[in-house]
């Protein structure tokens, strides 16, 4: 191979590996334009709105909670229902760290035989029961709280 | 030149030793059943061994390859009085990814011979690319048929640069593409690539062309008659001898939306890369599994648990990191195909980088839409696992070319080696 066809070879190499990184770059640039636009067209619902949706759909009926200073501190909201007969309310926090405090902070002022039976955390969501629950209503409040839970 | 041969030579060797440590320790830490479709391998490889049999329902699809490797070390497990002996049908395949790691080093030196970086930067990509550990930590067929496919490859540009049609090459190179068959049935491609590659050496060739032809002739020919047995089997058994789902009545192209194809789902590709955010989204599923764990098989599920707030920010981190390689790939990927369209006679060996991630991407792709499952699950990293050493070497030319400018060279080995050390305690169970 001659220098000057080396020479020829080496620029035509780094002008395809730039017209790669051109197009690499459109394609991650159309995509991060694309996903803006979808994500600003699109309303997606607060976690609260998809617990409430869930509630709706089969039928529990539920209130926002008031009163309750600890609940009404949660980072994503909270919602009072009632769950085959039991009320709970329901904290969402945004972090692992916002529920635990809200779980910290129920504990505290809880009388003893709550903590760990009436009061429970799934994730970044607490529940506070008025009584025991059962496994199904449990099964219940985490199923409806999915989304919520991340 | 930013390293010398002998630098690189020994820099990919301990990143290769490195590779070796890290894959043979997560066999016997991972759990044996924690992979994809762990346990159906897993009675797979014990019926096969211990009574001949091949399964009828499960994973009966995959061809009885690795079954039969991993059922063999497992009994070879029991003989030693292991109380896990899976973990053995598991260092099949860590072994199976650190010998792919050395055919890799050997075919960029095959194919670019005077360029040490480029070696160092392709095996470096290999190893630290997530979905290899993960695969290499399974008890899994996929690992296998990537090692079975890269030799086939390193066979396939030794023909190209030495223009060596012998049959003494084409029954070697013809049961590697058989047995390739034998393992993982979309390895399939690999075929079609070789008859491409050869293709286009007899057209760029006259005077070898009758050659080359008579040589494809014969290592098509013995493919076919070493996987044709398995085909046949499971064709009488079965009806469908690659998958063991049926197709829907729709027309191929009705069976997913149009945004399958083309929406990434940014920003829940690097917000949110797990389960659930995009089961539907062909390139975001590819990406978020091939990077970090989207299916819940590594750092959440089986063996570690439900996510938590520090598992959503590692899986987050990884879809950030995995940006710059990705990107590079794909440019090398471009440059290299480019470069073999618009200048044929000057490399055919350029094809054998570039046309791996391509016909590996198409066959899934096919296997997603023909296929389609509502959670994702017909769209595995693992399935292109094959290509990974031709997308390794798309990467590391494309890391070459862009480094010869000293500055832009140095800028990308700290930004590499940065990711490269980030993503290390990821790859590590």
């Amino acid at each position: 191979v001659s220098a000057a066809e080396s020479t020829g070879l080496r620029r035509a190499e780094r002008r395809w590996v730039l017209i790669g990184v051109v197009v690499a770059a459109l394609m991650v640039g159309a995509q991060v334009v694309g996903g803006a636009v979808r994500e600003g067209m699109t309303d997606e619902p607060s976690r609260l709105e998809l617990v409430e949706r869930c509630l709706t759909e089969r039928s529990v009926s539920f209130e926002r909670v008031s009163g309750d200073p600890i609940a009404e501190s949660a980072a994503r909201g909270s919602i009072r229902t009632k769950v085959e007969g039991t009320s709970v309310t329901i904290a969402l926090g945004d972090s692992e760290d916002d529920a635990e405090r809200l779980y910290q902070t129920y504990a505290d002022v809880a009388t003893p035989g709550v903590v760990g039976t009436r009061l429970d955390r799934r994730r970044k969501v607490v529940f506070l029961w008025d009584d025991e629950p059962t496994s199904s209503q449990r099964e219940f409040v985490y199923l409806c709280t999915l989304d919520a839970q991340e | 030149v930013l390293v010398s041969a002998r630098t690189a030579l020994a820099s990919s060797l301990v990143v290769l030793v490195a590779l070796g440590i890290i894959t043979i320790r997560n066999a016997f830490t991972y759990p044996a059943v924690g992979g994809y479709d762990a346990q159906e391998y897993i009675s797979y490889a014990e019926g096969l061994v211990e009574r001949g049999e091949l399964p009828d329902s499960g994973v009966y699809h995959t061809p009885p390859g690795y079954p039969l490797l991993a059922g063999a070390a497992v009994e070879l497990g029991r003989w030693l009085g292991m109380s896990e002996p899976e973990h053995l049908g598991q260092l099949v395949s860590a072994l199976a990814v650190v010998l792919t790691g050395v055919v890799l080093l050997v075919l960029a030196r095959v194919l670019w011979p005077a360029r040490p970086l480029l070696w160092v930067a392709a095996v470096g990509f290999f190893a630290f690319l997530p979905i290899v550990s993960k695969a290499g930590a399974m008890f899994h067929p996929e690992p296998l048929g990537m090692l079975v496919t890269a030799t086939a490859l390193l066979l396939v540009a030794w023909i190209v640069r030495r223009r060596n049609y012998s049959w003494t090459v084409a029954i070697p190179l013809g049961l590697l593409l058989g047995v390739g068959q034998l393992v993982r049935g979309w390895s399939l491609w690999m075929v079609a690539v070789t008859v491409v590659v050869l293709g286009t050496l007899a057209l760029t060739d006259p005077v070898a062309r009758r050659r080359v032809l008579g040589f494809s002739a014969m290592v098509v020919v013995l493919a076919a008659l070493v996987s044709a047995p398995w085909y046949a089997y499971q064709s009488m058994q079965h009806s469908n001898p690659v998958f063991n789902r049926p197709q829907p009545d729709t027309f191929i192209l009705a069976r997913r939306p149009l945004a399958f194809y083309v929406d990434a789902r940014v920003p829940d590709v690097v917000t949110r890369p797990w389960s659930g955010r995009f089961n539907d989204r062909f390139w975001a599923v590819l990406y978020a599994e091939t990077w970090g764990d989207y299916f819940g098989i590594w750092s959440w599920g089986l063996g570690r648990g439900e996510r938590t707030d520090a598992i959503d920010a590692t899986l987050t981190r990884q879809s950030v990191l995995g940006v710059l390689p990705t990107g590079l790939s794909l440019a090398g990927l471009v440059a290299l195909l480019g470069l073999a369209i618009a200048r044929p006679r000057e490399d055919v060996g350029r094809l054998v980088a570039a046309l791996p991630p391509v016909a590996a991407v198409a066959s899934i792709l096919y296997l997603a839409v023909a296929y389609p499952s509502t959670d994702g699950d017909t769209i595995k990293g693992t399935y292109a696992l094959g290509a990974v050493p031709a997308l390794a070497l798309c990467f590391a030319f494309a890391v070459d070319v862009l480094a010869r400018r000293r500055v832009v060279g140095v800028v990308l080995a700290i930004a590499l080696a940065a990711t490269a050390m980030a993503i290390l305690p990821f790859v590590v169970w």
